[in-house]
C-alpha cells in the first residue's frame, strides 16, 4: 500500500522482480508446464530458450495472465511480480498488464495513426489532456528510438511503417503505460538483421530500468541481450543460470545437447 | 545429431591438434638427443622443422576462427574450439624452445662438455612425457589424466633447481666453464618452460571438460 | 499411365491468356446487354406514368403511401434487427471463448435460419402475431416479419466482419490492460463498421424487394396515414399486385413506373451505404 502511494505521488518507476514457484499449466489434459520455479531479480534480462512447444511461450503468457484467453487452461502454483500475486483470481488484471507490458512475435500495431497507437493505452487509463498525451507519445517514441524517424508524421497510419519500425512502435505502445516489466515473445522473429539489431540494442539499453523476459529461438540473440538464460524442454525448466555459464559450460546434459545441436 | 557437418569439422580440428602435439613432442625429444649425442645434423633438422610447426599453428588457428565465425559454437563445442586456440599457442612455444635447445647444440659444436649430462635428459624425458600425457588427456577428455600429468611438473621443477645449483657451483669454481655453463642453464630453463606449457595444456583440458578454469601451475 | 514429357513448345501462355481474357470480356458485355434489354424497355414503358401526381399525389393510383410504407418497413426492420444482430454477433465473436459444442449448435442454427424461405417466416408471423395476438395486418406486423427474416443474415455478416479483424489486434489491446468491452468499443467496432454498414446496405436493398412475406403481414392496401398499425403495402407488393391483378387502362405503365421507383431506391441505398462505409473507413 505504502509503496503504491509513493509510486503514484513521485512518479518513481519501481522495477519489479519475478518470483515463480512450482508453476504448473495444463491445456485440457495436456501438461504444458511442470513444476517450474525461478527467481528473476529486478532489472535483469531473462532469455527463455528451448525447442518449439517446450512451454516457454506459455510461461511468458502466465506472467501477464494472457494465458487466460486459452479456454481450457488450468494454472497451479504461485507467481509474484513485485506486490502482484499474479495467479490470484481477484487480482486487477488491468493493473497487472499495465505493469507487465508485452511485445509480440508479429508486429501488431493497430490500423490507426502512429499517435493513436501509442496513445491507446494512456487513453484507456483515462488520460484525456491533449498536451499530456502528446508528451507521453513523444517520450515513449524516444525511448523506443523511433521518434527521429516518425516526428512530424504522427498522423500517418502505422501501417505505412516498415516491419522493424512497426515493432519499435509496439515497444513504444507498451512503454506508454509505464510498465516495469516487459515480456518479449520472439520480438525479432519476423525482422531483418538491421531491425533486429535495433531491437536488441533497445533491450540492452533497457537493462536495469525494466525487468525483461524474452522468448527467442536465436541463441546468439539470447547470448547478446540476456543476463540469465532458462532452458525449457517439454514443460520442464531444465536449467537456469547466468548467460555466460549456460553458453560456455551448461550443467545439464540436455542443455548441452540443445546448445551444440546434438538434440534429437 | 543435427549439426553433423559441423561436428565432423570439429573432429578434424582435434585430429590436426593431436598431430601438431605429436610433432612438438617429437621435436623436443630430438632436440635434447641432439645435445646429448652432439648430433649437429639432427639439431639442424629440428631447427628447420620449427617452420612446419608454425605453419600447423596458423592452419589450426584459421580453422578455429572460421568455426567461430561461421558456426558460432556453444557450450562444449565452444570450449573445444577456444581450447584448441589456446593449446596451439602453448604447443608453438614448446616447439620454439625445442628449436632453441637445438640451436645450443649447434652453438656448442664439438666443444667437450663440462660435465656429463644426467639431470637435463631426465628433465627432458619428464617434460616430453608430460606433453604426451596431456595429449592423451585431451583425446580421452580425462580430468584424472590431466591432473596426474600436471603433478609431474613438480618433479621437473625439483630437477631444474638441482641442475641450477650444480651448474652454478661448477661455474663458480671454474670460470672458464661460464660460457658453456650458461648455455646449459638456458637449456634447463627451456625444458622447465616446456613443462610449464605442458601444465597449461592440462589446465585447458580440464577447462574443456568441466568448463572450470583452474590455475594449477604454481 | 504413360506420362508425356512436358513440351514447352506446345504451351502458349500468352495466346491462351488472351483468349481467356477475350472470352470473359465478351461474357461481361453479354450480361450487361441482357440487363439493359430488361431495364430500357421498363423505363420506356414507365415514362408515361412517371408524373408528379402519380409519384406524390393523393389521388387514385398514386404511390406516395407505398413509398412511405416501404421506407418505414425497411427502416423499422433494420432498426429492430441490426442492433440485435450486432449484440449477438459481438457476443459470439468477442466474448465466447470456448470452441465447444454450444458454439457449433449456434452456428448451425444461424446457418439454418439463413436458408429458411421468407414465405415460411411470413406464415409463422401470421400464425403467431395475427392469429394469436390479434395484431392487424399492418406496417408494424410487416416490420416484425422483415426483421425476423433479416436477423440471421445480419448476424452472419456481423460475425464475418468481426472475424476478419486479426486476433493479434485483440491481443495487443488486452496486453495493454484493455478489458474486452474496451477492446470492442475502441478497437474492434471502429474497424468493423465499414464492412458492416456496406453489408447492411445490401441487406436493406434485399428487404426492399421482398414481397411474399409482406403480402400476409403488411397487406396489399395502402392509405395516407402516419400510423404503424395501418395498412402497409410496400412498393414491391404494389408492383406485384398491379402486374397480377391490375385493371385500368394504364396499369402496366404504373407497374413499370413503380418498378423504376423501387429500383431507384435500391440503387440509392446501395450507393449511400457504400459512401458511408468509405467515409467510416477514412475517419
Amino acid at each position: 500500500m505504502v509503496e503504491k502511494r509513493l509510486t503514484k505521488r513521485e512518479g518513481v518507476s519501481t522495477i519489479l522482480d519475478i518470483r515463480v514457484q512450482e508453476l504448473e499449466v495444463w491445456y485440457g489434459p495436456a501438461k504444458a508446464l511442470e513444476n517450474v520455479s525461478l527467481h528473476l531479480e529486478q532489472g535483469a534480462v531473462l532469455a527463455l530458450i528451448g525447442p518449439s512447444g517446450c512451454g516457454k511461450s506459455t510461461f511468458l503468457r502466465v506472467l501477464n495472465r494472457m494465458i487466460d484467453q486459452v479456454p481450457t487452461v488450468r494454472v497451479k502454483g504461485s507467481v509474484h511480480i513485485g506486490a502482484f500475486n499474479v495467479l490470484d483470481d481477484d487480482i486487477d488484471v488491468t493493473a497487472l498488464r499495465r505493469t507487465v507490458g508485452m511485445v509480440f512475435q508479429q508486429p501488431n500495431p493497430f490500423p490507426m495513426t502512429i499517435f493513436d497507437n501509442v496513445a491507446y493505452g494512456p487513453r484507456l487509463a483515462g488520460v484525456r489532456s491533449a498536451t499530456k498525451l502528446r508528451q507521453i507519445v513523444e517520450d515513449s517514441l524516444k525511448k523506443s528510438a523511433l521518434w527521429d524517424e516518425v516526428r512530424g508524421k504522427l498522423r500517418r497510419s502505422a501501417m505505412t511503417l516498415s516491419g522493424g519500425q512497426q515493432q519499435r512502435l509496439c515497444m513504444a505502445r507498451a512503454l506508454a503505460v509505464h510498465p516495469h516489466v516487459l515480456l518479449l515473445d520472439e520480438p525479432t522473429a519476423s525482422l531483418d538483421p538491421v531491425s533486429t539489431a535495433k531491437i536488441e540494442e533497445l533491450i540492452v539499453q533497457f537493462k536495469g530500468r525494466y525487468t525483461m523476459v524474452i522468448v527467442t529461438h536465436n541463441l546468439q540473440q539470447a547470448a547478446r541481450v540476456s543476463d540469465l538464460v532458462a532452458f525449457f524442454e517439454q514443460g520442464h525448466l531444465v536449467e537456469m543460470g547466468p548467460t555466460h555459464d549456460i553458453f560456455t559450460a551448461p550443467q545439464e546434459r540436455r542443455t548441452e545437447e540443445f546448445l551444440t545441436g546434438r538434440f534429437e | 545429431m543435427i549439426r553433423q557437418s559441423f561436428h565432423q569439422e570439429l573432429m578434424q580440428l582435434e585430429q590436426e591438434l593431436i598431430r601438431m602435439g605429436a610433432l612438438v613432442e617429437d621435436q623436443l625429444r630430438r632436440a635434447v638427443r641432439s645435445l646429448t649425442e652432439r648430433n649437429l645434423v639432427l639439431a639442424r633438422q629440428v631447427i628447420a622443422e620449427d617452420d612446419r610447426v608454425d605453419a600447423m599453428e596458423m592452419d589450426i588457428e584459421r580453422r578455429c576462427l572460421t568455426l567461430l565465425a561461421l558456426q558460432q559454437p556453444l557450450a562444449s563445442d565452444l570450449r573445444v574450439v577456444s581450447t584448441a586456440l589456446k593449446i596451439i599457442t602453448d604447443l608453438e612455444r614448446m616447439a620454439d624452445h625445442a628449436s632453441d635447445i637445438a640451436k645450443v647444440t649447434v652453438r656448442l659444436n664439438q666443444e667437450p662438455l663440462i660435465k656429463p649430462l644426467v639431470d637435463i635428459p631426465e628433465m627432458a624425458r619428464l617434460a616430453s612425457s608430460m606433453v604426451r600425457l596431456a595429449l592423451n588427456a585431451y583425446i580421452h577428455r580425462s580430468i584424472e589424466e590431466a591432473m596426474t600429468m600436471i603433478r609431474l611438473d613438480d618433479d621437473v621443477d625439483h630437477l631444474y633447481a638441482s641442475v641450477f645449483r650444480e651448474l652454478l657451483e661448477i661455474m663458480r669454481t671454474r670460470p672458464d666453464t661460464v660460457a658453456q655453463g650458461t648455455y646449459l642453464l638456458f637449456v634447463a630453463n627451456y625444458i622447465e618452460r616446456v613443462a610449464d606449457h605442458a601444465t597449461n595444456l592440462g589446465e585447458w583440458v580440464i577447462y574443456m571438460v568441466t568448463g572450470q578454469r583452474k590455475e594449477l601451475n604454481d | 499411365m504413360n506420362e508425356q514429357p512436358l513440351n514447352l513448345k506446345r504451351l502458349h501462355p500468352t495466346r491462351h491468356g488472351r483468349t481467356a481474357h477475350g472470352l470473359l470480356a465478351a461474357l461481361a458485355i453479354v450480361a450487361l446487354l441482357l440487363l439493359l434489354s430488361v431495364l430500357l424497355p421498363l423505363v420506356w414503358e414507365a415514362l408515361p406514368a412517371l408524373t408528379a401526381p402519380f409519384l406524390w399525389g393523393k389521388g387514385q393510383g398514386a404511390i406516395g403511401p407505398e413509398v412511405l410504407n416501404t421506407l418505414s418497413l425497411v427502416g423499422g426492420s433494420e432498426l429492430l434487427s441490426f442492433p440485435l444482430a450486432l449484440l449477438v454477433g459481438l457476443y459470439r465473436v468477442e466474448w465466447v471463448k470456448s470452441q465447444g459444442p454450444l458454439l457449433r449448435v449456434f452456428d448451425q442454427f444461424a446457418t439454418t435460419m439463413l436458408s429458411v424461405p421468407s414465405i415460411v417466416i411470413g406464415l409463422v408471423v401470421v400464425d403467431v402475431a395475427i392469429a394469436r395476438w390479434h395484431w392487424p395486418v399492418s406496417t408494424m406486423t410487416g416490420i416484425v416479419a422483415l426483421a425476423l427474416m433479416n436477423w440471421p443474415l445480419s448476424v452472419a455478416y456481423v460475425v464475418e466482419a468481426l472475424q476478419q479483424i486479426p486476433g493479434r489486434y485483440r491481443e495487443g489491446s488486452w496486453a495493454l490492460g484493455a478489458s474486452r468491452w474496451q477492446t470492442v468499443r475502441y478497437l474492434i467496432l471502429p474497424l468493423a463498421w465499414p464492412q458492416m454498414v456496406e453489408q447492411a446496405g445490401l441487406a436493406t436493398a434485399r428487404l426492399m424487394g421482398e414481397t411474399a412475406v409482406l403480402i400476409y403481414t403488411a397487406g396489399v392496401n395502402a392509405a395516407v396515414h402516419w400510423s404503424l398499425w395501418g395498412p402497409g403495402e410496400s412498393l414491391a407488393v404494389h408492383l406485384w399486385l398491379l402486374r397480377t391483378e391490375g385493371v385500368g387502362q394504364n396499369a402496366q405503365a404504373q407497374a413499370a413506373a413503380t418498378g423504376v421507383v423501387l429500383l431507384a431506391f435500391v440503387v440509392l441505398v446501395l450507393w449511400g451505404s457504400k459512401r458511408m462505409a468509405q467515409w467510416l473507413k477514412n475517419a
